[in-house]
This record gives structure tokens, sequence and C-alpha cells, in this order.
């Protein structure tokens, strides 16, 4: 593959990864506000975060100035981003392949940072070959990393008789794809010469646009596979990294009680019409749920 | 039981149970409970008579359908409620919740030991978290979103959608007692309780499916009369009114129970429940709270005076009626707040969920009675003996008053103040365990669904009991667990009477304000029924 084409194709997997992950979280934000849903522990709750207390436990809470600290869902969001914490305290044999998966793209991802701090940089020889060398102990370990846990996820959900009923094909053809990922970085890694430099070469190209370039074509593969799967990505349940802002800040600790603003957004909710047709509610017709909630057993209210 | 269940042998086999548990599954208990009481098995009356598919127990009553044609336009509905699930305008309520628990789930099962009932079952696959929400998000992809087929193909989601399906899906939605520890455990925050009480909607909002006891003999009995006791304001008021001579005898202090005054500081509304099964609970909030010279009042009109709101369980449509005629009583009663009585389904229902509907004049503030009775004791105006609770005493967390809540620590600063022989279970506080009767089971016994309730959904808490008190374990020390919640403690005194852990361990029940009570020094003679020391 020419370095023309590898561009192109790296530029539109970009669009599409970042137009396909936009739209579905625009999608996610713009749904109708819920009902409280909260879950203790809710960790901005300050001096009571740690054994799962809320604002609730003060007497005549709406008369007290809340005490919130953001500091806690930080480092709560961290130890969950970073070790898999969840998993590491109920799944501990899956949280081996899980979290060699997880570090191995985040090791991926800090040598592509390094690579173009690296080109940022006014040229020194020394801190070039010392970035270029961390860069490339970090793409080594990086995909052998990150394949050694897509093929034990992979291995895992086919040997494991409470995962392989709950693994959908889908969610094998996922992990091969990371496995081939990772598989062809490495190769890149221990076939196509000096990586660093090689991928450093794209790296310039692709901000440049300037698409006279020639890899070799083991690392152009690599390249082309982590671009194909960067527009799989965000129409998959992978793209789980933008939901957990919803399904954690929206849901999970979203315990903001009634505001002006908020019940100005549920007269519009309530004026919704519903259609459920079991005999207590009898929707349809232009029912609205502000008239269903006043009906008594979806008929008239007694007077 | 059947091991390693397939997703969709749930649509298989119509004539058989998908599962089948037995007693000798179970995690075993310490002696003298090691040899579980044999369960009552279905008769082949009842067999014949109510659809029996899932796993020997019954808990839903469905009866048998007439015709295939009548399965049919069941499965048909059913197909319509799927999709209503995923309307804007029909499912507002819990649409962004709902759709990322069904599209975010890794299905890497760390949640699968959170749960008490997979646990305690012996780790049978049909009461995994997971089981019921697999199966319910493959028939979202499958027959309710666009390009189904097609999906089936990537999702696995081809599953065969019939009557055996639904109606065990049905009976499996209420396997579940919607506790989330699941969801505490979710790494992606997706919450599988969510999802059961998503189908329960579904069942009832669109079928008209729902368990007797919370729908038309909970939710439709109290919109109609006020109370799923059946009890009419009329008969409320003649039954406190019995109460407080009652215990005013009983304790040599006269209690009144102030009725419809208006403006009053507070409007206390218990569960209903109280009055008729643990009367000694509603009167010791009257006893403490005109002790402290409190400005209170319960409501009479329907249902003003039962805090009950089983459509937290299983229908919003119910849920939203029951708590907007609670604020609306409040509102006209003119009262500062209303206090919850200690019924964790309440404090959920209307201080949590229903707090977004709550509009304009309607949003009165709303407090637990655990905060509410914790400033009464460290007010200074109640004299207060921890000696007379010289007993072990330990705490249940109800899931909706704590897990949900997040309302921790005033209840255990009042024992710790009150009560010398507290001591906590393990694990506690937001990490405890349900009683096995939660979203409404406690109040289910139909059939043979009490043995199932029991053995298995209370298992836990059972044994959580069994070693807060391993350090006295004999019937000559009486024993107290609190459980500050009518469902709870429903369900402990199912689990304490099946195997008659009174009388062979001494184990009693009751709520927190009787322990407060308990405690006054105005009181000549103990509050609680067992005495004390």
């Amino acid at each position: 593959m020419n370095g023309q084409a590898l561009l192109i194709l790296a530029y539109a997997a970009l669009a599409v990864f970042v137009i396909v992950a936009v739209y579905r979280t625009w999608k996610t934000a713009r749904m109708p506000v819920h009902l409280r849903w909260e879950l203790a522990p809710v960790p901005r709750e300050k001096g009571k975060a740690a054994y799962g207390g809320s604002y609730y436990e003060e007497f005549e809470w709406w008369t007290k100035k809340r005490s919130v600290s953001r500091t806690g869902e930080i480092l709560y969001m961290l130890k969950e981003i970073l070790f898999l914490k969840a998993v590491w305290e109920r799944n501990r044999k899956l949280w081996i392949f899980s979290f060699a998966l997880h570090s191995g793209i985040y090791l991926l991802v800090f040598m592509l940072l390094v690579l173009c701090a690296d080109l940022a940089l006014i040229p020194r020889r020394a801190v070039d070959e010392a970035l270029r060398a961390a860069a490339f102990v970090l793409a080594a370990a990086g995909y052998a990393i990150g394949a050694f846990g897509a093929a034990g996820l992979f291995v895992k959900r086919l040997v494991d008789p409470s995962l392989e009923p709950f693994t959908t094909p889908a969610a094998r053809f996922n992990l091969l794809f990371l496995l081939a990922m990772f598989a062809s970085g490495g190769a890149a890694c221990l076939m196509a010469g000096d990586y660093p430099a090689g991928m450093q070469l794209f790296l310039l190209s692709f901000f440049t646009g300037d698409g006279s370039f020639a890899l070799h074509p083991v690392l152009a593969a690599h390249v082309a596979i982590t671009a194909l799967f960067a527009a799989y990505l965000p129409f998959t349940f992978m793209i789980h990294f933008l939901a957990k802002y919803f399904t954690y800040h929206e849901i999970r600790w979203n315990d903001e009680p009634m505001n002006d603003a908020m019940a100005k957004k549920m007269e519009a909710q309530l004026g919704r019409g519903l259609t459920w047709s079991a005999p207590h509610v009898r929707g349809g017709g232009g029912k609205t749920w502000a008239d269903a909630a006043r009906e008594v057993n979806g008929n008239e209210k007694k007077s | 039981m059947k091991k390693n269940l397939d997703i969709n042998d749930i649509a298989s086999c119509p004539q058989g149970d998908l599962a089948e548990p037995s007693a000798g599954d179970l995690a075993p208990l310490p002696p003298p409970y090691d040899e579980e009481p044999a369960w009552k098995r279905i008769t082949d009356e009842q067999r014949g008579r109510l659809v029996c598919n899932l796993d020997g127990f019954i808990g839903m009553g469905l009866p048998r359908p007439e015709s295939p044609e009548q399965e049919r336009a069941y499965v048909e509905k059913f197909v319509a409620g799927l999709k209503k699930l995923l309307s804007r305008d029909d499912n507002w309520a819990f649409l962004q919740p709902l759709l990322l628990s069904l599209d975010y789930c890794a299905r890497c099962q760390t949640c699968v030991s959170a749960c008490p009932v997979y646990e305690e079952s012996g780790r049978a696959d049909l009461y995994r978290p997971t089981y019921r929400s697999e199966v319910f998000r493959r028939l979202v992809n499958r027959y309710a979103r666009p390009f189904g087929r097609l999906r089936s193909l990537f999702l696995d989601s081809d599953i065969g959608l019939n009557w055996t399906l639904i109606t065990r899906l049905y009976e499996l939605a209420y396997r579940c007692t919607l506790c989330r520890r699941c969801a505490q455990a979710c790494p992606m925050g997706v919450d599988n309780a969510l999802i059961t009480r998503e189908l329960r909607k579904l069942f009832s909002q669109e079928l008209g499916w729902a368990p007797r006891e919370l729908h038309e003999k909970g939710t439709v009995l109290q919109l109609e009369k006020g109370s799923s006791t059946g009890m009419t304001p009329k008969v409320v008021r003649e039954n406190v009114e019995f109460l407080d001579e009652d215990f005013s005898e009983q304790t040599g202090i006269r209690i009144e129970t102030p009725w419809d005054r208006e403006g009053a500081d507070v409007l206390l509304i218990h569960n209903a429940g109280e009055i008729l099964s643990w009367p000694e609970n509603p009167a010791a909030f009257a006893i403490l709270m005109n002790a402290a010279g409190i400005s209170w009042t319960l409501s009479s009109e329907d249902p003003g005076y039962d805090g009950v709101n089983y459509g937290l369980f299983y229908d919003d449509v119910q849920l939203a009626r029951v708590a907007l005629r609670h604020a609306e009583i409040a509102k006209k009663l003119g009262v500062k707040k209303i206090v919850m009585g200690e019924c964790g389904h309440e404090h959920k229902a209307l201080m949590t969920i229903a707090d977004r509907i709550l509009t304009g004049g309607l949003n009165i503030p709303r407090e637990s009675s655990m905060t509410f009775l914790e400033n009464i004791v460290f007010s200074g105006k109640i004299d207060l003996d921890p000696s007379r609770n010289d007993f072990p005493v330990t705490l249940h967390d109800p899931c909706n008053i704590v897990r949900n809540l997040g309302i921790v620590e005033p209840q255990r600063r009042i024992l710790r103040k009150l009560c010398p022989g507290f001591r906590e279970m393990t694990p506690h506080g937001v990490d405890n365990y349900c009683c096995g009767g939660g979203s409404g089971l406690a109040v289910m016994s139909s059939a043979n669904f009490r043995d199932w309730r029991v053995s298995v959904a209370g298992r836990r808490k059972f044994r959580q009991i069994l070693e807060a008190f391993a350090d006295c374990p004999g019937a000559d020390v009486n024993k107290y667990v609190c459980a500050p919640c009518s469902n709870c403690k429903g369900q402990i005194r199912d689990i304490l009477d099946y195997y008659g852990a009174t009388e062979k361990s001494g184990i009693h029940y009751g709520g927190l304000v009787e322990l407060i009570v308990n405690a006054m020094t105005a009181l000549e003679k103990p509050y609680l029924a067992f005495g004390g020391g």
C-alpha cells in the first residue's frame, strides 16, 4: 500500500471514528431527561463517600449547603479506568486478560504521544534517541501485553462455561480484530526495521498531509489494520469509554435534587403522550403522562 | 439444577420447567439449620390451572391461556411492549438508563458474584442477574430494533419468541429483588436490576400482567380505597385510635395521634402495614414525637395514611399516581415536610424516583425517618437509658434506604448510642445484602413462592443474621434484628418463622423507633415484648 492510499485510509478512519462517536454520544445525551436512579456510593459526597453516605443523611437536608468533592469522583474513575478495579475485586480470572488488553492500548496511546512529543521538540540527538527508545519499549510492551489480553479473552470466552453462552459472534470478532491489530504491530516491531522511525514518518505525513512516503509493508499493514479498527470501533460496544460518562455521571451519581430548571424540563416530559394499553393505563387518544398520573387505575379521578 | 443453561433454552421445551432447583443445591447453613425444610411442590391441579414452566415455583399465578390464538395475541402484545420501552414518549422516564444498560454490557459476568440469589442457589445459571437481561437484550435486538434479522447474525440474537418464553420471562422477572448489588459491581455502570424492572413494566403496562399482591391488592386497592391493606380512612382512624388506647394502657403514657392537622410541621406517612402487623412501630413514633414536642400529623385522606407505593417495583404509571397523591395531600395540609415512616420503598419512591415529577407546589421537602429520629435522639429532649437495650442488636440495611439513598450512618449513630450490644452484619452499609423480599417479593406468597423467597432469596440474610449473633447462638439470649423497613420486616419475620429461629436461637426482629422508645426512662416497663436484658 503506497503512502497516499494509507493516508486516505487513515483520514477516512479518523473521520468515521469522530463522526460516529460524536453522533452516538450526542444521541445518548439528547435522550429525554430520566427519573432519578442513583446508586450509593456517590464519590463526590465530601466526607461521606468513603462509606457511601449522601446528603440525605443531614437533618432537613434541603436547608444545608451540600459539600461536594470532585477529587473523589476523579480518583474513583482513575482507579476504574487504569486498573479495572471492579473486575479486579469480583472477577480476578478475567481481570488478568482484560487488564492486559486495556493496558496494551494505554501503552500504545502513550507511545504515540511520545513519538509526537519527539516530533514537536527541537531536535536534539540525545533526547531524540531516548524518546525513540522509550517509544520502542512502549510499543513492544503494548503489542505483547495487548495481544496476550485479546488472545486470553478470546480463549476464555470460548472455554469458560459461564462466559460462553453470553459471548456473541460480534464479541469474538472484536477480540480477533484487536488481536490482529496487536499481532501486526508486534510483527512490525520485529520485522519493519526501525519501528519508531517508521511510525514517526507516518505520523509526520499524517499531520502534514504529505503522501510521498513509503513504509515497510508489515508496518503499513499494521497501520491499515489499526485504521480499520478505529473506524469499526464506534459502531460497537467497545466505545463504552464514552458511554461510561452517562452510566456513571448521569445515572449512578446524578442525585441532584429537583430545581427550577429541571421542573421546566419535566413539564415538557409530562406532556408526552403514552400508548401503553393495559386496562389500568388505557393510553392513546392523546392521553399524556400528566393525564394518566391524575387518574385512578385508568379511570377519571374520584371527585 | 441444570448447569450451563443456554440463552435460547428459555424458548424451548414448553412442557417442562426450564430448571429444576433442589434444596440440596443450596449453599449450606450452619447447625442447627443445616437440614433444609422440604419445599412445597406444585400440585397437578395447580399445574393444570396455572402457568408453571420456570423452576417449579409459582409466584405469578398466571392462568393458562384458553387457546393458541390467545397465546399469539399476548406474544404480539409483548413485541408491542418491547417497542414501547424504546420509545421516547412511552418510556422517557427510563429510556436512557435502559438503552445504556442494554448496549454496553460486556457480558463479563463480573456482577454475578454480587447477587445473593445466584450465589445462595448454588450458582444456578437461571438466577444469574445477567441471564434474564441477556434474553431481554436479544429480544430487543431481534424484534424491536431496525434490521433485527441482520443484527441477530452478529449479536446471536435469533431467539425464538413464543408463549413459553414470555411466560418464563415474566416469572423470572420476579426472581430478582432489585437490590442493585449487581449494578454496584458492574464496571460499565450497567444495571441489571433496572432491566428487570423494565421487563416488569412491559408486562404490567402493556399486557396487564403483574403479581396480584402488587397490583390488584396493591396499587389498585390503594388508589381506590386508600391503602393496600384495604383500610379505608374511617377504618384506619379507628384502628389507630384503638392502638392509642391500647398502648397508653400498656406504657402508662397517654398517646394521642393527631389527624389532619393543617399547618403541622411534619406529615408522617407510615407504611399502613405497620398499623396491622407491627402496631408497636406507629405507636412508638407517636410516643416519641409527642414526648419531643413535635408538631406533627397523620393524614386520613386516602392514600395519605399509607406510604406504600408498589408502583416502584413494576409500573411507572401506578408509581406516579400514588406519589402524586401523597404530595397533593401534604400540600393540602400545608405541612412543612413529609417524614417517611420506616419503609424502604416509600423512601425511594417519594424521595428520589418521584422527585422529578413533583413539580410546582408539590415539591414539599421530604425527609427520612432515620435522620428525623437521629435528630430527636441527640436533641437531649428525651431522657434515654441505653442499659434498657442491653441485649445483642444487629442492623439490617434496607436496600432502598441505604444503597439507593445513601442513608447509612444516622441509624447507626442511634444504635451505637442506645444499644450497648450493637454489632454489624458482614458486609453492611451500602454493601449490605437484601433481606430477600425486596421489590415486593416480601408480600408475595402464592402457591409455593414463599419457600423460594425465604430459602433462596432470603438465605444470605439469614446467614448474616446468624453470623452476627455467633457469639451468643442459644435461645437463652434474646437478640434483636433491627430492620427499619416494613417490607424487610415482613421477610425477616418469614425467615425466622420458616427456620424456627426465634425458638432455636432467640432471634427477634423489629424496627428502629421501638428501640428508642424502649430506652425511654419515662416508660416504667420495657417497650419491647421480649423484655430485653
